[in-house]
């Protein structure tokens, strides 16, 4: 069979130029195949991220999957689908191939809502699918058809004489057509926010990770102030035995000057500027501890690191590459072997109580002393709580303070209200096209020999839909001393 | 002489509805779960918004939510363009109950913010671990319920295969008292949790059991007399998932991400009648596809039957 698409080159004219393959292309994106082939290939993509862990080293895919899978995932960008260009693509094409349909769409629903002309209306009337019955008179017939539209729940209006006939327009919430390209347009929106949100140049997402007392300064210089950590505390909710909230006091700076004080906590952000500043994550920075030794003062600081978790709540572990510290008689070295986050002592030992946060630290250690000859003498220290100490040879060791990270997600999104518009219209256009229900109606009153000839039939959406049948059983009603109605409807979908 | 398998199939033919009506309720409990659907995505958004000031992380779950809202929009849009209906119908229905499934209970299994269902989990992945963590009333109920559930279904099955068409009375009136009981429970545990109790995957559990109880019921009752035959059978095996998987069934401690409890209650709720009308879809088209059995079957039957005499006298 041949196409006589005027897009596609003939065999006499093989030359495509740009502008035939643009309206080809354009022309494609709007097919329902081609709808169905992306919409199938996004949730395929979107399948494979959700299953495959995302963002993780390259190994452990291989430990996962083996060495032939393991290696293909980092090759087919699945490691990292939602930023991989072939993800990337298709939600372009999906873009793409949503303004080809709300093009058509708009043209659609336009139609739909627009009362038609006598001409237009004759022009669609569906005679095959009209019922026909015949009154007296032409004259006594419009009141009743108006009067049994309303009781129906229509509007009817006249819209005059064509072709000899008298042309009525019957329509039930006509204003839902715009459903359909409501729905297409907010979507758009939707993906024209996300790609505006997900633009560096204008947007920012990152999580900084600060310790207690010190200030992250944005190392690209897109936020115009600094964020210090005072303190951060993870509060217990003693009724659940679970965690109240996570706390953040906060100094927003600018030019080392303190702007603004405030305590962020998981759901209640800072906003300043345009930015959020949210409480993302948390965890143990590490140890602070200080040595004296023959009446020298030393500060050293142990970093911590998550060691998973078990019953007894997280657990964390000193870096096993900052674990030790050499003081400078070169003579000692502490090793800090394990660290508690909430402790208690019970007949002489220490244990965790199991929290899980930081209640009541304690640190174990050890000290490491270099005789002369070179021998090492290594001796375990009791458990210290913050502010107390242990001797140490030649002087003492004091736990000062355990440190905690705070995980602050700074967020500036400018797609976002792009993004709740679409959300309102998406859901209005649904509302419009699921739950409401539309139809259109046409009746013609012909004059013959034999009184007046009344056709019903229904145009666009909502042929056979409760409505219709209440409006035919409504105009059946208004007429009792009509002839027998010849009905025809034709059968679909609400 | 009876052929028996045509008999069973015969009945089953003649108590199902024809095709094109199953197709069209499948249609329509899709076009009402759609949009509820598309409101929990909108409401899950809004609420990450609101916690991490991210509306979209591409977490496992939303993106198992928005791949199940992909598969029901294609759907829609071959129904609306190309009239798809019948097996295209059923197909997409189980396919997207599929997907439902994956959201709720496929996650768990896979690194996601929405984990926190696992907290009822048991470590060890032991089963049957009774109703450990609740009172001795509360477990009665919740046998009770899923004890009538299974009677209702029992009773619209059995009326299938007699070839009786809808569900009995008796049925509804079982379904329904299930359904109360089941309310009953779910008020005792928001009242002894002292807030609405929609975050652990046990509570949910019972709750998507509530909702697809509840939209059968509606559709029984508004005239698709089998809505109870098609939405059961699921609803039974949720309950068991929520009862083997979960075995300890007492209430933990909320993590402050859920504290935000206006935009979780408004999410969850949707999510609750979303999936319960989806779910009915899906048992609705696995009656299409067993009316499309029965049809065959019988057609079978009637030509072997047809051919029988010839087959004798020569």
């Amino acid at each position: 069979m041949t196409d006589p698409s005027p897009n596609r080159p003939s065999p006499t004219n093989p030359e495509i130029t740009a502008g035939q393959l643009l309206r080809f292309v354009w022309s494609r994106l709007g097919e329902m195949r081609v709808v169905m082939v992306i919409l199938a290939a996004l949730a395929v993509g979107g399948l494979a991220g959700a299953v495959i862990p995302q963002k993780q080293p390259a190994e452990l895919y291989q430990d996962w999957y083996g060495g032939f899978f393991g290696r293909l995932v980092p090759l087919l960008g699945l490691d990292r689908v939602f930023s991989s260009w072939w993800f990337l693509l298709i939600g372009g094409i999906l873009m793409v191939s949503l303004v080809a349909c709300t093009r058509r769409l708009w043209r659609l629903s336009a139609g739909r809502w627009r009362i038609p002309t006598a001409e237009a209306a004759a022009s669609r009337f569906a005679e095959d699918q009209a019922t026909t019955f015949t009154a007296p008179s032409r004259d006594e017939l419009l009141a009743p058809i108006g009067r049994a539209a309303r009781r129906a729940g229509y509007s009817a209006r006249d819209l005059g004489e064509h072709e000899g006939a008298r042309w009525i327009h019957l329509s039930r919430f006509r204003w839902a057509a715009w459903g359909p390209a409501l729905t297409h347009y907010s979507i758009f929106l939707i993906g024209m926010g996300a790609l505006l949100g997900s633009l560096p140049a204008i947007s920012v997402d990152t999580t900084a990770v600060v310790v207690e007392g010190e200030t992250y300064k944005d190392p690209d210089n897109r936020m115009p102030f600094d964020l210090r950590l005072n303190s951060f505390e993870v509060r217990p909710d003693p009724e659940s035995g679970g965690i109240e909230n996570y706390y953040s006091d906060l100094s927003v700076l600018e030019s080392g000057q303190e702007k603004l004080h405030r305590t962020i906590r998981v759901n209640h952000p800072l906003k300043y500027r345009g930015f959020y500043i949210s409480q993302s994550s948390w965890g143990m920075a590490g140890a602070e501890a200080t040595v004296t030794v023959e009446g020298e003062k030393y500060s050293v600081f142990f970093p911590l690191e998550p060691a998973g978790e078990n019953d007894q709540g997280l657990q964390w572990r000193f870096q096993k590459d900052n674990a030790a510290v050499i003081l400078p008689d070169r003579k000692t070295a502490l090793v800090a072997r394990w660290f508690v986050p909430d402790a208690v002592e019970r007949q002489g030992r220490v244990e965790g109580t199991g929290s899980g946060v930081l209640g009541k630290p304690a640190l174990g250690m050890s000290v490491v002393v270099v005789a002369e000859d070179g021998k090492h003498d290594i001796r375990d220290l009791r458990p210290i709580f913050t502010g107390q100490s242990a001797p140490i040879p030649g002087g003492e060791v004091t736990f000062e303070r355990a440190l905690s990270w705070s995980g602050l997600g700074i967020r500036r999104d400018p797609g976002v209200p792009l993004v709740w518009t679409g959300f309102v219209g998406c859901l209005l256009g649904m509302m419009l096209v699921f739950y409401v229900r539309t139809s259109q109606a046409t009746v013609r009153l012909v004059v013959g020999e034999e009184g007046v000839s009344v056709s019903f039939a229904t145009t666009g959406p909502g042929r056979d839909n409760e409505d219709m049948l209440r409006l035919r059983s409504a105009l059946h009603e208004a007429f009792p001393g009509a002839g027998d109605m010849m009905d025809n409807p034709s059968g679909g979908d609400t | 002489m009876t052929q028996p398998s045509r008999g069973v199939w015969a009945r089953v033919c003649r108590s199902l509805p024809p095709l094109d009506e199953i197709d069209r309720s499948i249609y329509r409990t899709i076009a009402f779960g759609f949009p509820l659907l598309t409101m929990v995505i909108i409401t899950g958004a809004v609420w990450a918004q609101y916690v991490w000031q991210r509306w979209w992380s591409w977490d496992p779950k939303e993106t198992a939510s928005l791949v199940t809202w992909l598969v029901y929009a294609a759907y829609l849009h071959g129904r609306k363009q190309r009239n798809w209906g019948g097996g295209a119908s059923a197909g997409f229905a189980v396919l997207g109950l599929a997907a439902v499934l994956f959201t709720y209970a496929g996650v768990n299994y896979l690194q996601s913010l929405h984990s926190y269902g696992l907290a009822h989990a048991s470590p060890e992945g032991r089963l049957f671990g009774g109703f450990s963590g609740v009172s001795t009333a509360e477990a009665l109920l919740t046998t009770a319920a899923f004890v009538l559930f299974l009677v209702a279904f029992a009773l619209s099955a059995g009326n299938l295969a007699r070839g009786v068409a809808g569900s009995s009375k008796t049925a509804q009136t079982a379904a329904l008292a299930g359904l109360l009981a089941l309310s009953v429970v779910l008020v005792m545990r928001m009242v002894d949790a002292g807030r609405i109790t929609f975050t652990s995957g046990y509570d949910f559990s019972l709750w998507f059991v509530w909702g697809i109880v509840l939209c059968a019921l509606v559709a029984s009752f508004r005239g698709q007399g089998l809505a109870l035959t098609a939405g059961l059978p699921l609803a039974l095996l949720i309950a068991m998932y929520g009862y083997l998987y979960f075995p300890h069934k007492g209430h933990t401690a909320l993590p402050p991400a859920l504290q935000n409890k206006l935009w979780l209650h408004i999410h969850v709720s949707l999510a609750i009648f979303a999936y319960g009308a989806l779910a009915l879809a899906a048992g609705w088209g696995i009656l299409y596809w067993i009316r499309q059995v029965a049809e065959r079957r019988v057609g079978e039957a009637q030509v072997a039957e047809t051919d029988t005499p010839t087959n004798t006298n020569g």
